[in-house]
């Protein structure tokens, strides 16, 4: 029984830390669709989570904080793609530049603004996404197995989990089933077919990346007043490479994309004196 | 992702001062002039900041010293990204590379110091390229044989290197008596590199050998890439694979060989911060000198001349910006990091937005002085 349980409580740990993988991970593999490599996932995330927590904690409202996060990501974006689709630039430079610079400017900001040392002031109540309990997880939490799992496992996240459990199958939606998520993986596939049939492929990608930017600021949103609680400099410490990988090595399929990112934490929870891979164990 | 990459480098039609001069120039104020909105967010007089930035640059002769002693690190590395440009590949790995060299570095000097030191120090300088070659060779033949992505390989190897070097540095190579810093032991005075010398006023700097090393490179590194087969090759495949592979140069053996001689250059890193500064193994010496590395290849348009120069620019901005940290009440040290990406954006991603206007521009203006003519 003890060995069940732990399996469960490390389940949970790695719903947790896989949100903002998955989250990173769907948002890379929209871009990398439309035919743009985003190596600055990282960077808007890092954006998107100074922006949240700086909000939050001005107007203490985490779903302030949330929408400031989603805007700064979109902006990042916007940015990309100006200068990878207007400007026809290096995605490479240009996602690297974005990191470089969100990088450097969170901390100068936050100096500036809250004098903590590049941090934001540590976010409580209302400026925070607290867990929510699921209906009946108190009631049937005592049956064995199926109430345990219920009650552990699936109740008790705060709403961005569940907002990137339930992004994978809407994403899956969109790109496998609908006009707009054809257009997009035919514009990535062959840009030059996409401009023949009268769609113009600028747009498009304009619209991709902005998909990815949205999602983006949901995953360092979540690090900053949902799994944290306040910003942090480099808080994201590699997240947005290891998403980036995540989306490549399964070709975009969602179905497997999941898994490698939620397998992600598991091996590393162990290792504790590697300080890059520290940050996943600090659950 | 082949007609972004034949951009690097491309020959145009405009006075060579427009597009090596002119332009570069240009993005490099319009990255100044962001960065001068972020120090008046910030709340600080950004005029006041470019001068003590400049002044703490170049003010004094110490100033001087460790300007260029940034500046050694950052042709290292440039060089090291431009060779791998040269042939089409992205190298975000040198950081990691140089990591991997300060291992090579350690070995030769902590273990070897039983050698005189006209053997110990060619030995370590030798031990860290070799090192660095061999930590880039890897991604390189996965990118080359397998055909994985050579930017994800090379980031993915960069954590790989950190968390090596971290368990060496805590487990294995580390000083007991260091008060439990992962560091090794001092390396014994006679594998030092020789300090700047005391009349030029920069004995206090940092400044050491490896700066007259990174010169040398700088014309090995043109020798070799326009002036023999090998580097011809390199750029061929660079260019355009399936026309080398035609002319029958092979791509795999040039990415390869590309790569390892990336590695190599920015293994010096560890050369100059371990041999010539800090004497022992430590960690986070490779400082984001690898990622800067990129900028200072683009800026100076992968040619070794245009590298020192963008190095000395980014080694002055460090230098100074360091400065401006003690002297500018809102801006911390993280400044210089902005003012590096913002000269990222602008002189590699953004170059095509002010370029096609400016050479219009002169491409007007000279057909209308040969038609007078």
């Amino acid at each position: 029984m003890e060995i069940f349980e732990v399996t469960i409580l490390l389940l949970d740990a790695t719903f947790r830390v896989a949100t903002p993988l998955v989250l990173a991970a769907l948002a890379g593999m929209f871009s990398e669709r439309a035919g743009v490599v985003d190596i600055g996932l990282e960077g808007k995330m890092l954006g998107a989570a100074f922006a949240a927590a700086a909000v939050a904690t001005t107007t203490g409202s985490a779903w302030l904080g949330l929408m400031a996060g989603i805007a700064a990501s979109l902006a990042l974006s916007s940015l990309h793609a100006y200068a990878c689709v207007t400007h026809n630039g290096n995605q490479v430079v240009s996602g690297m530049a974005i990191n470089i610079v969100v990088a450097g400017l969170t901390p100068t900001l936050g100096f500036a603004w809250f004098k903590l040392g590049g941090r934001t002031p540590a976010l409580n109540g209302d400026e925070r996404f607290s867990s929510i309990t699921l209906p009946f997880a108190d009631a049937i939490g005592n049956i064995p197995v199926i109430g345990y799992i219920y009650a552990e496992l699936i109740s008790g996240h705060n709403i961005i989990v569940y907002m990137a459990a339930a992004a994978v199958p809407i994403v899956a939606y969109v790109l496998f089933r609908t006009r707009f998520g054809l257009r997009v993986r035919a514009v990535g596939e062959n840009p030059h077919a996409v401009d023949t049939a009268g769609i113009s492929v600028e747009i498009l990608r304009y619209k991709a990346l902005a998909v990815t930017g949205f999602l983006c600021g949901i995953a360092g949103t979540y690090l900053s007043t949902a799994h944290g609680a306040g910003f942090i400099r480099d808080m994201t410490a590699g997240k947005g490479y290891l998403a980036l990988a995540a989306s490549y090595s399964e070709n975009g399929s969602q179905s497997q994309l999941c898994w490698p990112v939620c397998s992600l934490p598991l091996p590393t929870r162990y290792r504790r004196d590697f300080r890059v891979l520290n940050y996943l164990s600090s659950v | 992702m082949s007609e972004t990459k034949s951009k690097f480098g491309a020959p145009s039609k405009v006075p060579a001062w427009v597009s090596l001069g002119l332009i570069p120039l240009i993005n490099l104020v319009a990255a100044f002039l962001i960065s001068g909105v972020v120090i008046l967010i910030v709340g600080d007089d950004p005029i006041k900041a470019l001068e003590v930035l400049v002044y703490g640059a170049f003010g004094y002769p110490e100033a001087v010293g460790y300007t260029l002693y940034y500046t050694t690190n950052f042709i290292f590395t440039g060089l090291a990204v431009a060779i791998a440009f040269h042939c089409g590949l992205f190298n975000i790995g040198a950081e990691g590379q140089a990591f991997i060299g300060g291992l090579g570095v350690g070995i030769a000097a902590l273990y070897f110091d039983f050698l005189p030191f006209w053997a110990v120090i060619p030995l370590a300088i030798m031990l860290g390229a070799v090192f660095g070659a061999g930590w880039a060779y890897v991604p390189a033949y996965l990118q080359a044989k397998r055909g994985s992505h050579i930017v994800i390989t090379t980031i993915m190897f960069n954590f790989i290197a950190f968390s090596v070097m971290t368990y060496l540095l805590v487990e294995v190579m580390i000083n007991p008596s260091a008060g439990g810093s992962p560091e090794t032991r001092e390396f014994s005075d006679h594998t030092w590199l020789a300090r700047a010398p005391e009349f030029t006023g920069m004995a206090d700097s940092p400044l050491n050998f490896s700066f007259i090393l990174a010169l040398l490179l700088s014309g090995v590194f043109y020798y070799f890439v326009w002036h023999t087969r090998w580097g011809y090759e390199i750029r061929v495949v660079g260019q355009n694979e399936s026309a080398a592979r035609y002319a029958g140069i092979s791509p795999s053996k040039n990415i390869i060989l590309a790569m390892i001689i990336s590695g190599g250059l920015a293994g010096f890193v560890a050369v100059n911060e371990l041999l010539g500064v800090h004497h022992r193994v430590l960690m986070d010496f490779t400082g984001g000198y690898g990622f800067v590395g990129i900028a200072v290849a683009l800026m100076g348009r992968n040619h070794p001349i245009g590298i020192f120069m963008a190095a000395l620019l980014f080694g002055a901005i460090y230098q100074g910006g360091t400065e401006l940290s003690f002297e500018m009440s809102n801006i911390n040290k993280e400044m210089v990091i902005v003012i590096q990406g913002l000269i990222i954006l602008f002189s590699g991603a953004l170059e095509n937005m002010f370029r096609p206007k400016i050479e219009g521009f002169f491409k007007k203006r000279q057909s209308l002085s040969t038609a007078e003519v």
